[in-house]
């Protein structure tokens, strides 16, 4: 075993209980928010000790500045701006920008295929 | 998934839980649900609302697993950090 690297049951678990634990926090924070803040520092606990990344479902829903929950609409703005979409943490000020070209791309490739196969199908 | 073999290791918030015997007369027959865990303590909300502060290391507590078994736990094989808990070598009485 590597320095740092983990055997896979262990990380399998790890990835459970982060999962249950942003669940959990999801559920409760209409109610009470400060549990659901204790639940994204359990969470990250988990995942620097054991080296597992955060899933990308629950990637942007915590603040990387102040580590708290975040919930579209009620503590954190999303728009999008020049290519990016940008998530701003109401409790402490700080955007996360995130690109979006790729997205971007694949739609326009789409448009000219279609385009193109119209055209051959008139020829 | 959280079975039988495993739920020590497993997390513990979210889960029912009741407390069965105690060293202190006080808090035997707490029901609830856990809503958060330090390296000595989990915190119990109750039914009516409340919640309670309990010691792990003086109580033998049931779980019930989201399946529905009940687990018998004694609390002193809980002791350490949430984090620490998934590598923590346990051998069978």
């Amino acid at each position: 075993m590597r320095r740092g690297r983990r055997p896979k049951w262990m990380i399998n678990i790890g990835k459970e209980r982060i999962d249950i634990l942003f669940k959990l926090a999801d559920n409760e924070f209409s109610r009470f928010p400060e549990r659901s803040h204790r639940y994204v520092k359990l969470a990250r606990n988990i995942s620097t000790k054991y080296n597992i990344p955060m899933p990308p479902e629950w990637k942007r829903r915590f603040c990387k500045n102040c580590y708290k929950f975040l919930k579209p609409s009620i503590n954190c703005k999303v728009r999008l701006s020049k290519g990016k979409v940008h998530f701003k943490c109401m409790e402490c000020g700080k955007v996360i920008r995130v690109p979006y070209e790729k997205e971007k791309n694949q739609k326009r490739r789409k448009k000219i295929e279609s385009y193109l196969i119209k055209k051959r199908a008139d020829e | 998934m959280i079975t039988p073999q495993n739920l020590f290791r497993h997390e513990l918030i979210g889960l029912n839980v009741e407390i069965i015997e105690s060293s202190h007369e006080g808090i035997i027959g707490i029901k609830g649900k856990v809503i958060d865990e330090t390296r000595n303590t989990i915190r119990v909300e109750l039914n009516d609302g409340n919640e309670s502060i309990i010691a792990k290391n003086v109580a033998i507590f049931h779980f019930q697993t989201p399946k529905g078994e009940i687990v018998e736990i004694d609390g002193k094989i809980l002791v350490s950090r949430p984090e620490d808990r998934i590598k923590k070598k346990f051998r069978k009485i």
